[in-house]
């Protein structure tokens, strides 16, 4: 029996399902599954009666939709999931919402594909699998919160900033330095506070943010690499000590 | 792309369906609740692909677009369903069990059941980035469409994620180690 000592290859073996069991393509349930799919219309989706079809709601970001994102939230939030663009299923913040995390600017169009898909569904703004007219706000974090609505007026109904030409572009530039710091902290497993602070001070100089501040929490025995935490609304970096890999 | 005539559209959408049928079947097994939630994502990925042929006909990347849709539909019923927490050990209950298919010593046991515990100790965004790298064998380009993010950042996210996956699970062979020996 093999030994799995590499925590990665013992994950692979967890692997739950056999390839060997797994159906075929020619399979009956396959070919049935094919035959279903291929007698639906393309260019004029249906309405899906079917309860196991239905795609009901998908990721609420409870955060995003209240708006309410606080400081504490923001440094200890997991900074893999940088969330930049919530679609929501109706003109409220409590609606149920899907985040997209877009890999360029900010637009209300991005959310298009999530309607047109079927992740979202609101028949009584339009039938299922079209996209309705969007609008885009502005969050206080500067994340796009997009509402099905034609109404210009909708983000000062819902106490949220409409969106200026500088607005999004504040956001893109706070999640390309969320970026960039999550990627330095990936190649330096363990770099020193004064290092670090050095190193971004010089990213922070290079983004012309000069007011943001870089504070710093003393190391201890056992905490001597760095990490970080980032409260956008009040433009702080926070260094903070701990221990090294693998301890 | 133009649009295509109902028989290409029949003919092309067959290709990609026998192509990606089995991965697609596999990708829902490992990630559902339930052998029907499985069947749902299945049905619910390839509509979409039939209603949205040309885009995935123009995708570079078509089994990764394919990943991509089922990945918002699996997260659709986990917000459903709420069971985030037992899905590793449904899925591992509900389809083979793998640990009876080897040679397992208690050791191999424990180390499958502390990995399949420090998998769950980690992020959702965690566990999707190592099972697309593990268990569905994607590339970085893969990952990077079917998670709707850039090759770069599928690199620091997946470094990230199996140094968390190595912590826990180093920790978890020590709780069991602990246990063993008491």
């Amino acid at each position: 029996m093999a030994r799995h000592d590499d925590a990665f290859e013992a994950f692979r073996a967890s692997n739950p399902v056999d390839d060997s069991t797994l159906p075929d393509a020619d399979s009956t349930d396959a070919r049935a599954l094919f035959s279903e799919i291929t007698s639906r219309s393309r260019t004029m989706p249906e309405a899906d009666k079917h309860p196991r079809r239905q795609l009901v709601l998908v990721i609420a970001v409870a955060i995003l939709a209240l708006g309410l994102v606080a400081a504490a939230w923001l440094i200890f939030r997991d900074v893999s999931d940088p969330i930049s663009v919530a679609c929501y299923q109706d003109t409220s913040l409590g609606s149920n919402v899907v985040a997209a995390s877009p890999d360029g600017p900010l637009e209300a169009s991005l959310c298009e594909q999530v309607w047109e898909e079927g992740t979202l569904v609101n028949e009584a703004v339009v039938p299922a699998g079209q996209a309705p007219p969007l609008v885009g706000c502005v969050t206080d974090q500067g994340n796009l919160a997009v509402f099905p609505s034609e109404d210009p007026s909708i983000c000062a109904q819902l106490g949220l900033a409409e969106p200026t030409p500088s607005s999004p572009a504040e956001g893109d530039t706070i999640r390309q330095l969320d970026n960039d710091l999550v990627e330095y902290f990936s190649q330096h497993e363990c770099q020193t506070i004064e290092q670090a602070r050095l190193d971004i001070q010089q990213l922070l100089d290079g983004y012309g943010l000069s007011e943001w501040i870089i504070q710093m929490s003393p190391g201890g025995p056992g905490r001597r690499c760095a990490s970080f935490g980032l409260d956008a609304p009040n433009n702080i970096i926070h260094l903070v000590p701990i221990p090294p890999p693998g301890q | 792309m133009r649009p295509l005539s109902d028989e290409e559209a029949r003919a092309r959408f067959e290709e990609l369906y026998t192509a990606h049928y089995r991965k697609i079947v596999a990708y829902a097994r490992r990630r559902c609740y339930s052998s029907d939630h499985a069947d749902d994502v299945v049905s619910a990925t390839f509509l979409v692909a039939w209603r949205r042929l040309e885009d995935l006909l123009g995708a570079d990347e078509p089994l990764a677009w394919l990943y991509a849709v089922a990945y918002r539909t699996v997260l659709s019923q986990r917000r459903q369903v709420d069971k985030t927490a037992r899905l590793a050990e449904k899925a591992t209950a509900q389809f083979t069990n793998v640990v009876e298919t080897v040679e397992a010593t208690i050791e191999a046991r424990e180390r499958l059941a502390a990995a399949t515990a420090a998998t769950r100790d980690l992020s959702p965004a965690d566990q999707e980035i190592l099972r697309l790298a593990g268990w569905e064998e994607c590339t970085h380009a893969e990952i990077a469409v079917a998670l709707g993010i850039s090759r770069v950042l599928v690199r620091t996210r997946l470094l990230r994620a199996r140094r968390r996956l190595r912590a826990a699970y180093e920790h978890r062979l020590s709780e069991s180690a602990g246990v063993r020996d008491e």
